[in-house]
């Protein structure tokens, strides 16, 4: 599978981190090699001791588009959300990653202002934090991402199935209901099977298993006696059991 | 004007049909300088018609599952129409769920393609598939002939067979050919309907009705004096009507490439051949108990035996509870059962074609399960296991028996083979077809 990066902005408390979560688990679920990184973690582990000012917000988004790139080109799914609010930034780390897949968290001030419980904004408001995205610091709305979905008309799980039918549309995920992912592990052990089946690949080995399974179970494949009995005089009256 | 090169495999994606016609041979399609039993069909694939040679031995459910997966027994595991439970003498009837290989049908399903799949022999019992299934010989219970279950209601109502009463073909032919006549009728209205309501990408019809006549009533093909010709003929005929109305359609449709093939060719019957009391004979075969002629009483004493038709087995130790051959004596046994019937005669001629070692004809993961020796006749020598005869040859009431090495195959772009064409080919052209 290929790797891709989906990339959250909006504004603070949009919701941009709980869809990350929200779709890393849901890939993670579905057996795909997913990370989520965002402006927490990288915060403490990777931009420690940069500030807030447009200079260090843009190498805070630069070191985390480089890692992502990392992750993208091993065929990770990688979800990062960060605010990363100006335009130009956003396009650099779009070329340097390749596979790039832009959501636009889309939510109204009031209503980040409302879930804001940490009280940030607050504090932007009153002048006790200086460049605060929103307030005191200007959010660069995306041109054209691929994805706009928008937190405070629709339901997270409306947003999560957006994204994902985004990221179906394309072709970084298996079409839903008709795909299904195999977990390492299983798919580890089948191919071991495989070898000792003679089947030419993993797809067929698994659709010859389901077959099986789906007629066993339907009892559809069940042949009693009596039906062999009927068989038997068939092909007797055809001269292919003398 | 320079003709444009006609070949398969320049073609983008398109809807495909295939008509298989059960035990037609490439020379009643043809004619081979006399009249076509199938003029429309013939006219209609005019030079693209090619001799194809199937599975060993030649029979319906061995050919036609190699037809569906594409490869041959060792992997797909059908071996005959009777096998034996493992370690036991017990015969079973292998079916569906037994095909250890995938369909096309089944594949196509990856791609999004939905086949309707009509009247294809080794099917049964039906199973889930991409599209619609109803299953052929040796089907038994249309409830489990069906997949979806929602199209019995309607095959119920229409008085759909799903085979004739072949016993018929005996005494009774005037019944008989009515019969094939009628279940061919309804066959073919089911076809309408599923050909109009379902969304398809591969659409199959089999005519079995062939196949029944023949082995009955060969002895009337080409022979204006014999007192079935005319039915003979007529059946033909409305074969020949029915693949008339499906090359209409596709046309009309415009998009849709078609192709014709058959899983055995027929010939005539000079002889039939019993190879266990020809084993007896030479002292393979034994039976504990005379008067019980079942392989259940196999004498430890025995060294080979046969199934229908044309299937040798070693009684290996180990293998087979009674079994008494050890594995170091395997190859002496095999060539010397060889030797025995490359040479066997009948009135001066010798009439096994070769005699093949199971590692010929198979491979793969199936292989446990194979014969160890598959015989080949000359064309009139009819093979049969024939565990409850006395004498080695004989005749019946059958005039008809299958051929291996005149079958057809028929396709819409033309001739697009550089080599002798085998049924295990022929998945891989159908792909080939629909561009994949």
């Amino acid at each position: 599978m290929k790797g891709v990066t989906v990339w959250f902005t909006g504004l603070p408390c949009s919701g941009k981190t709980t869809l990350a979560l929200k779709l890393s688990a849901e890939l993670k679920k579905r057996g795909v090699l997913a990370e989520d990184l965002d402006g927490d973690i990288t915060r403490k582990y990777l931009s420690k001791g940069l500030g807030f000012s447009k200079e260090d917000r843009d190498e805070n988004i630069r070191r985390v588009g480089f890692v992502c790139s990392l992750l993208t080109r091993h065929g990770a799914v990688t979800t990062a959300a960060f605010v990363s609010p100006y335009r130009s930034i956003r396009a650099e780390i779009r070329e340097m990653i390749g596979n790039f897949i832009e959501v636009y968290v889309k939510c109204s001030l009031d209503k980040c202002i409302e879930r804001d419980i940490k009280g940030m904004y607050k504090k932007a408001i009153s002048g006790e934090v200086k460049n605060f995205t929103g307030i005191s610091d200007p959010f660069e709305e995306p041109e054209n991402p691929e994805l706009i979905v928008e937190t405070d008309l629709e339901s997270e799980d409306e947003s999560l199935g957006k994204i994902l039918a985004k990221m179906e549309e394309l072709g970084y995920l298996p079409t839903a209901g008709k795909d299904v992912l195999i977990p390492d592990y299983l798919r580890q052990d089948l191919i071991k099977n495989l070898a000792n089946q003679n089947f030419p690949d993993l797809p067929t080995f698994v659709i010859h298993i389901l077959s099986q399974f789906v007629s066993q179970n339907s009892g559809q494949g069940e042949i009693s006696k009596a039906d062999e009995d009927a068989a038997r005089e068939k092909l007797k009256k055809l001269g292919y059991l003398s | 004007m320079v003709q444009e090169e006609r070949t398969i495999f320049n073609k983008k994606g398109k809807k495909l049909l295939i008509i298989g016609l059960d035990g037609v041979s490439h020379e009643m399609l043809t004619g081979n300088g006399q009249p076509s039993l199938l003029p429309t069909l013939n006219k209609f694939f005019a030079a693209s018609t090619v001799k194809m040679s199937v599975s060993i031995p030649e029979i319906s459910a061995v050919s036609w599952s190699s037809f569906m997966t594409g490869t041959q027994a060792g992997n797909h595991g059908i071996f005959g129409f009777v096998d034996l439970v493992p370690g036991t003498y017990q015969y079973r009837f292998p079916n569906f769920s037994d095909l250890k290989a995938t369909t096309f049908f089944d594949e196509l399903g990856l791609k999004d393609k939905r086949s309707v799949i009509i009247n294809l022999p080794a099917t049964y019992p039906a199973r889930p598939i991409p599209g619609v299934l109803i299953s052929g010989f040796v089907a038994l219970d249309l409830e489990k002939a069906v997949f979806p279950s929602s199209y019995l209601p309607i095959l119920k109502q229409m008085g759909y067979q799903i085979d004739v009463d072949a016993g018929k073909g005996r005494d009774k032919k005037a019944e008989f050919l009515a019969d094939l006549h009628c279940s061919l009728k309804i066959r073919k209205q089911i076809a309408d309907i599923l050909w109009e309501k379902e969304n398809w990408d591969v659409f199959m019809f089999t005519v079995t009705e062939t196949d029944r006549l023949q082995h009955f009533l060969y002895d009337a093909y080409g022979d204006s004096r014999h007192p079935y010709n005319c039915e003979f003929n007529g059946l033909y005929h409305e074969v020949d009507q029915i693949a008339a109305s499906f090359l209409q359609r596709a046309n009309a449709a415009g998009d849709i490439e078609i192709v014709a093939l058959s899983d055995h060719g027929f010939g005539p019957i000079k002889s039939e051949v019993y190879l266990n009391p020809i084993l007896k004979k030479h002292g393979y075969f034994s039976l504990e108990k005379a008067v019980t002629r079942s392989l259940a009483c196999i004498s430890p004493q025995a060294r080979a035996f046969a199934l229908d038709p044309s299937r040798i087995y070693i009684h290996q130790k180990d293998k087979y509870f009674k079994g008494g051959v050890a594995k170091s004596d395997m190859q002496k046994v095999g060539d010397d059962l060889k030797q025995l019937f490359e040479n066997y005669e009948i009135n001066g001629e010798k009439i096994i074609r070769k005699v093949y070692f199971k590692e010929e004809l198979y491979n793969g993961a199936q292989m446990a399960a194979a014969p160890d020796l598959v015989l080949l006749s000359k064309p009139g020598y009819d093979l049969k296991g024939g565990l409850e005869k006395d004498q080695e040859t004989g005749t019946s009431y059958f005039t008809g028996m299958h051929q291996q090495d005149n079958a057809f195959f028929a396709c819409s772009s033309g001739d697009p083979f550089g080599k002798p064409l085998t049924i295990f080919d022929v998945k891989s052209l159908l792909y080939k077809l629909l561009a994949i």
